[in-house]
């Protein structure tokens, strides 16, 4: 006898009806779908058992009884009991992982005021080091998963969006002192659903030659059945500098330094006006007073007479004396001299704003995801900004019952206006530092105040004076098709097109440094990079007498990149109205170029699960790359993890606080192929020319041999959930070792080569991840939850060419046995005190046949390097390693609460056993010429003040006072409040009023505090960029600090809306 | 599948010297490894005078604060900057020498293969009289490379050994050469070469009998006005000069000039350069002001250094003849300089007294030839550096061997000093 059964289906997740699932009898082909208020009818028999079923949603089994209402409420799929992970050409449960995958949810990336996708990692996820190169609004990120792996080779992960291996890194052709661009930045992170991340060869391997690194697959928001669902976000703030300052010396400080410096250098005068102590140098030149000297020395346009007494004094010329600075007479009265604080000019409160809006909906056929995004960034230093508009659709239709087809498409474009920084005498922040404070802003007649003595240019020029934009834009799309074969079986194929152009105009007026001579200077790029590929895959999920279940996969992958570029400039320019190449009379460059390279792949994987208790998955690929030498064109890397269950036995069910424990293992083999496209040729090279004919040149030594780097990853992993999996811990040990890395073998520049690049180095990462999360708190008004990850890294660079170190950067030391980003240099011993102490020194070197001890002209006030080495001299053996730039761990502490319709989260991020090189010092302390000084010089040694570390100062620096030593390598450990959001969710009783779901308004601080001992502006910095310096100076030389755009503190306040 | 696999570069060539066309590329290509800022490009005319106070150093780089304090480091990214991009240029000399004898090509004539071959040997003879003078003993590379491997790896050869191939690589040339060519070697060109390699062989006869043969050619004459020599380009004072272009231009004037002229301010005459030219001196303003009106003014890297000069030659032979006791010859050289310069002849006593002669003709070779390469060599080959220069100790006068290059190549020794 049939019953008549109604009901109503909602969703588990928000309580909203579910409309079009399918309700069927079990054992039957009868059935029906609920209508659109989620209510449904079927007249089934007592005895049966019904089924629901829904896209995205896990099915339920309802046995009929003596039931005649029947409320069901359904699971979203992804909820957190049967986690799916995202694993590469598919999807898994994450209780049946037999490795460590990470995820984040969208929940943690949206409505963060930052740019990218590798911003918002940040602290994120164990064992991935995140690390913004400088604060410039959209520019570069350094992302490290355990460690680098590579020394030539990129060390960024392979990101996979959608299924698609995107274009990264900077596709910028001018420099910006090392400000890169950043691909990454194009996919808007409001975008996304999740992020998960491969980090051990068992899941990465099947991205086989480009996975050493990790892997990062990103998914986008998809559509889903039901009522539309319609967000509207909004958020508007300002960042502002934060952290640390650097207080330079006031015009006056600086007057009296710039004298101490000359005089020390040529030498002291008397009151007559007479050398009484012969200087170094010259020798010859006497002057009338000390304060002439200076004056001599430091003003450029000034010139020199002789007196009746046969003594060169100066004469200044019109033009110094119009201008007051570095006179004779501000020489003797160093209070008259200007003083200006240029870091108080270029810094700003910077606005940021963002809008996006997405509508998410479907029924059971067809489903949906479109948004629009706008991101309006400005940087805290003067000139610089970023905006980003994005717009997106994701659409899937079920043609029939067997076949479904969909796309996801987005098509960004941004504008980014970018300053030179760092490493630039022609930066803002840079010349801001570098300048000294005696120089005006702007001279009387209204032009920029300039050091006649020295190119460093204007900050507030170099601000606002060049024309530098950016333009990128980038469609990425795939379109696929899927189609269940038989039972199980299902075959899928994806076809992907990611295309970047970006265009880069930049004009610098007369008005500046470096385009005064040329009479107005610009250059135009336009590059872009065509990516295409397909992944064509077989899935074959199957079960057996419900205790074996296998799933396989089998697939074929083709992609192609094509990149081309061109570029032309121009100088002598009528007048600085028109930016564009064509005003300039003088034609200096024009270029056009490009590159390509190919990739063909085939890659499988099968899953073995007994019962849910013992789980194998082993998983190969087989890659050729265009890249490689013709003897070595395919590489295999498979790899194999296994896994047990242990609370799936028995004998666990008497322990009902474990909810979970799996004990799991892997090995596996990924390479790294993201090396130079031609790296394996002999070639000849052009673009060089004599007397304006074209010339061709050896360029490149062959190297038939040349093949992927191959690391080899064994990791053993539990992960345990306790009290129904309110606490969850996942801790795993890995052992990383590369063989085969690609170095650029340095050769006897005597052959007409410096390198050649060949497969020899090895290197390896040892390291512990825990990540631990807990509810420690579940009550219906207050909930709080923790959640804690930490990563212990250890990295050793183990072979190298020759065994011989290679220097980087600055004093970025790569040697075996050392990490890679080890520091070098010489070690402070002591200053000087008396010339005896130096004499004493020096007679000791000649003892043993040396000159000196360090130089002929050091004096006292000088530093006393420690002789290392013990041979009697200073030289360049006389050095240690110092440190190292890699982090000893680093992780973060988020804790989320909330109460009622508030909810606040706090992430705080740290980073500790670091160093960092602060090289900035090495001139805001150096002393040696004109630059701009920081407060840390008043306490310079003088004959009356010898109690400190600062040396004297003298003009030059003879003694080299400031080459790299432990007196520039600091601790750069840091703990950092990341990210503090406090928001409300106002009662649906009054937002129903006015036909809204949701309101929620927040706020919200970005970089909120920062602990540091750090002495710089910011202990997060990179000054040596994949964009801007190669992979190699990037990851050798980590953690350099010169004159780095700092992070800024950003407070947003927001509005989240949801119809 | 093969198509994705099979990519080409678009802006290389796998192939070598096959061709009369890549041959002729290929010694474009020779040529422009001389233009470099590590080579003709910049240091080559300027560290010399940094190293001996012509210059003096106002900038920030470290490299040359080393030199101008000549307290070299091993590193130092100037001299290995130079040293490697000389050995740059002598590949490409050596690839040239090995393939263009053998390529078949109608058109392509003996006479064609065999000049481009004499400009590479001379060429390759610059480049090494270049090494011998700053490193002494250096590694003598005569063939291509082609292959990494332990061949490359090549000990030092006595310095009297890399000056027997100068002189063969320059002999082997001069039958070939041309007799004008502009921007590129002549026969006058090999001749000035090898008159400087004997002077600084101390070989005075030699240089005499080259320099004749250089005068008795009557291409070339000191011109009037001094200016000329560095506002004009092939003038007829100028044996050999570089050419640059705005698209291949150098740093000369960039380092020398102050930031409002457009320059970096880097390097400056220094005013003891300044004091020792009378006031009269043509040559004082053009050699030492700090603004427009140097030997080097083009700030869009035009200028065209002259690298060997009719005034040098004069000079050579006038030093040659004193030291040959030919004391009346020598002093009528000079006083041709002397003249042009407007400073008028020398005393005639000088005939009689020739340790004044001698020093006479040195600081006319200085005041004539600073900022073109010479003065610190000049030193040191008359065994004056030690005597004009503060702080100077004997093994200053060669540059270390670049800590790069000994620790790649185990066989080469280091300088001594270093």
């Amino acid at each position: 006898q049939d019953i008549a059964i109604s009901g109503k289906v909602t969703s588990s997740e928000d309580g909203s009806t579910l409309a079009g699932v399918n309700v069927t009898i079990k054992g039957s082909s009868k059935g029906t779908t609920t209508a659109s208020d989620g209510s449904y009818r079927i007249s089934a028999p007592a005895k049966s058992v019904l089924i629901y079923s829904f896209v995205g949603f896990n099915s339920q089994e309802i046995a009929v009884g003596s039931k005649t209402i029947i409320n069901v409420t359904l699971k979203s799929s992804t909820t957190d009991l049967d986690e799916v992970v995202i694993v590469g050409y598919g999807t898994q449960a994450k209780n049946k992982a037999t490795y460590s995958v990470s995820s984040i949810k969208s929940d943690e990336l949206k409505n963060l005021p930052v740019t990218g996708v590798d911003q918002a990692m940040q602290g994120r996820a164990a064992g991935v080091l995140v690390t913004s190169n400088s604060g410039t609004p959209g520019g570069g990120v350094t992302v490290r998963l355990r460690g680098g792996s590579s020394i030539t080779a990129s060390n960024e992960p392979l990101y996979v969006v959608d299924g698609i291996p995107i274009n990264t890194g900077s596709y910028s052709q001018l420099g910006f002192g090392n400000q890169s661009s950043n691909a990454l930045n194009d996919i808007a992170p409001n975008d996304i659903e999740s992020i998960d991340i491969l980090k051990d060869a068992a899941a990465a391997a099947i991205y086989g030659s480009r996975a050493a690194n990790g892997v990062v697959l990103i998914t986008t928001k998809k559509g889903k059945a039901g009522k539309t669902q319609v967000n509207f976000n909004y958020y508007t703030g300002f960042g502002q500098k934060s952290g640390n300052k650097l207080t330079p010396i006031s015009g006056a400080e600086e007057t009296k330094l710039l004298q101490e410096m000359v005089i020390n250098r040529y030498g002291v005068y008397n009151s007559a006006g007479g050398l009484t102590t012969p200087g170094f140098g010259t020798g010859t030149s006497v002057w009338a007073s000390a304060a002439d000297a200076a004056a001599w020395f430091w003003q450029s346009d000034s010139n020199t007479g002789v007196n009746a007494g046969g003594q060169l004094y100066t004469i200044e010329s019109a033009a110094s004396k119009a201008r007051g600075i570095r006179t004779v007479n501000v020489f003797q009265n160093p209070s008259q001299a200007i003083s200006t604080n240029w870091q108080d000019l270029i810094f700003r409160n910077a606005p940021i704003s963002q809008y996006d809006i997405s509508a998410r909906g479907g029924n059971e056929k067809t489903t949906f995801f479109v948004s629009g995004s706008l991101f309006d960034q400005k940087g805290i230093i003067l000139g610089s900004d970023y905006k980003r508009l994005v717009g997106r659709i994701n659409l899937e239709h079920q043609i029939s019952k067997r076949v479904k087809t969909g796309a996801q498409m987005s098509y960004t474009r941004s504008l980014q206006n970018r300053i030179n920084n760092d490493n630039n005498i022609y930066g803002v922040l840079s010349t801001a530092i570098l300048m000294a404070s005696d120089i005006p802003v702007r001279f009387a007649d209204g032009s920029y105040g300039k050091d006649a003595s020295s190119s460093t240019e204007n900050p507030l020029a170099a601000a606002v004076e060049p024309y530098n934009l950016s333009t990128s834009g980038r469609l990425l799309g795939t379109v696929f098709a899927e189609a269940a074969l038989i039972d199980g079986l299902k075959i899928r194929t994806n076809w992907n097109l990611d295309q970047v152009s970006f265009k880069e105009d930049r004009f610098l007026p007369n008005t500046l440094n470096a385009a005064s001579g040329l009479n107005g200077s610009a250059t135009a790029t336009n590059g872009g990079e065509l990516n295409w590929s397909t992944s064509n895959y077989l899935t074959y999920n199957r079960s057996f007498n419900n205790i074996h279940s296998i799933s396989a996969t089998a697939g074929a992958d083709y992609q192609q990149s094509t990149y081309d570029f061109v570029l032309a400039s121009s100088t002598n320019f009528p007048g600085n109205a028109i930016k564009r190449v064509s005003a300039g009379a003088n034609k200096t460059d024009a270029t056009s170029g490009g590159t390509s390279w190919g990739l063909v792949s085939y890659y499988g994987r099968l899953n073995y699960d007994y019962d849910g208790k013992y789980l194998v998955q082993g998983v190969f690929r087989t890659d050729a790359s265009s890249r490689f030498g013709a003897n070595n064109r395919w590489g295999t890397f498979p790899s194999i993890s296994v896994a047990w269950r242990a609370s799936k036995e028995e004998f666990m069910e008497s322990v009902p606080a474990i909810s979970d424990l799996k004990v799991r293992a892997s090995y596996g083999k990924t390479g790294n192929s993201e090396i130079t496209n031609f790296g394996s040729l002999g070639l000849f090279g052009s673009g060089v020319a004599y007397q304006l004919n074209g010339a061709l040149v050896p360029s490149q030594l062959s190297n038939p041999d040349l093949k992927w780097e191959t690391t080899t990853t064994s990791e053993v992993g539990l992960d345990i959930g306790l009290l129904k999996n309110r606490l969850t811990i996942n801790a795993g040990y890995y052992h990383k070792y590369t063989n085969d890395l690609l170095l650029n073998a340095t050769i006897p520049a005597t052959s007409g080569f410096t390198s050649v690049l060949q497969n020899i180095g090895e290197m390896q990462n040892n390291g512990f991840e825990l990540g631990i999360s807990s509810e420690n708190i579940k009550g219906k008004d207050f909930t709080w939850n923790t959640s804690f990850n930490i990563t212990f890294n250890r990295n050793k660079v183990m072979k190298i060419f020759n065994g011989t170190p290679t220097p980087y950067g600055f004093a970025s030391w790569l040697a075996e046995g050392e990490e890679l980003g080890a520091f070098r240099g010489y070690v402070v011993e002591k200053i000087f005190q008396s010339a005896d102490e130096v004499a004493a020194a020096n007679a000791a070197a000649k003892a043993k046949g040396f000159a000196n001890y360090q130089v002929a002209t050091t004096a006292p006030g000088d530093i006393k390097f420690k002789d290392l080495n013990g041979d009697g001299t200073v030289n360049s053996a006389d050095q240690q390693v110092l440190g190292s730039a890699q982090p000893k761990f680093f992780g973060s502490l988020t804790n989320d609460f909330t109460y009622k319709g508030f909810d606040l989260k706090i992430f705080a991020q740290f980073v500790y056993g670091n160093k960092i090189l602060n090289y900035t010092r090495n001139f805001s302390e150096g002393m040696n010429g004109v630059f701009g000084q920081t407060d840390a010089v008043l306490n310079r040694w003088t004959p009356t003040n010898t109690n400190t570390d600062i040396p004297r100062a003298v003009y030059g620096d003879p003694n080299n006072n400031r080459r790299v030593s432990d007196r520039f390598i600091e601790d750069g450990s840091y703990l950092r409040l990341k990210n503090v959001i406090l928001g409300y969710t106002l009662p649906k009783s009054v937002t129903n009023k006015v036909g809204i779901e949701r309101v929620r308004v927040y706020a919200q601080a970005q970089n909120l505090l920062t602990f540091t001992n750090y002495k710089g502006l910011d202990p997060e910095v990179s000054t040596f960029t994949a964009g801007a310096n190669g992979n190699s100076s990037a990851n050798a030389a980590l953690g350099t600090d010169f004159l780095t755009f700092p992070q800024p503190r950003t407070i947003t306040f927001g509005v989240n809306l949801t119809f | 599948c093969e198509q994705v696999l099979d990519q080409l570069p678009q802006t290389a060539v796998v192939s070598e010297i096959k061709d009369a066309s890549t041959a002729r590329a290929a010694l474009n290509g020779a040529y422009n490894g001389l233009q470099s800022a590590n080579y003709i490009g910049t240091r080559y005319q300027l560290l010399p005078d940094l190293q001996s106070g012509n210059l003096r150093h106002t900038g920030t780089f470290s490299d040359f604060a080393e030199i101008a304090n000549r307290s070299i480091l091993t590193n130092n990214t100037s001299v290995t900057g130079m040293w490697t991009q000389i050995y740059t240029s002598i590949l490409r000399d050596n690839f040239l020498i090995k393939y263009v004898p053998s390529i078949n090509e109608s058109g392509f004539t003996d006479a064609a293969k065999n000049q481009i071959v004499a400009e590479a040997k001379f060429l390759r003879a610059f480049n090494y009289f270049n090494l011998v003078r700053w490193w002494g003993d250096v590694p003598l590379v005569l063939d291509p490379t082609e292959q990494a491997d332990e061949s490359l790896k090549v000990s030092r050869s006595s310095t009297a050994d890399v000056y027997k191939q100068i002189y063969a690589d320059i002999d082997a040339a001069l039958p070939y050469l041309p007799s004008t060519n502009k921007g590129k070697a002549t026969k006058n060109a090999a001749l000035a070469l090898k008159a400087r390699a004997a002077l600084y062989q101390k070989d005075y006869a030699a240089v005499v009998s080259l320099c004749d043969q250089i005068i008795a050619s009557g291409q070339h004459s000191l011109v009037p006005t001094f200016s000329n020599i560095f506002a004009n380009q092939g003038t007829a004072e100028s044996i050999w000069e570089l050419s640059f272009e705005t698209t291949n231009s150098n740093t000369l004037a960039f380092f020398l000039f102050s930031t409002a002229l457009g320059g970096r301010n880097e390097i400056r005459p220094n005013t003891t350069l300044a004091s020792a030219y009378s006031t009269t001196d043509t040559r004082r303003i053009l050699t030492t002001s700090y603004d427009a009106q140097l030997k080097y003014f083009r700030i869009n890297g035009t200028d065209f250094p002259v690298l060997f000069r009719y005034a040098e030659v004069i000079l050579n032979r006038a030093e040659a003849l004193a030291e040959l006791g030919r004391n009346a010859e020598a002093l009528t050289a000079l006083n041709l300089i002397r003249n042009r310069a407007g400073i008028g002849d020398a005393s005639a006593t000088l005939v009689t007294d020739p340790v004044a002669l001698k020093n006479e003709i040195f600081t006319q070779r200085r005041l004539e030839l600073a900022l073109e390469g010479h003065y610190f060599f000049d030193l040191v080959r008359t065994g004056r550096a030690a005597t004009t220069l503060t702080n100077w100790a004997s093994t200053q006068a060669l540059l270390p061997i670049p800590q790069r290059e000994r620790d790649s190549n185990p066989k080469l020794t280091q300088n001594p000093g270093y």
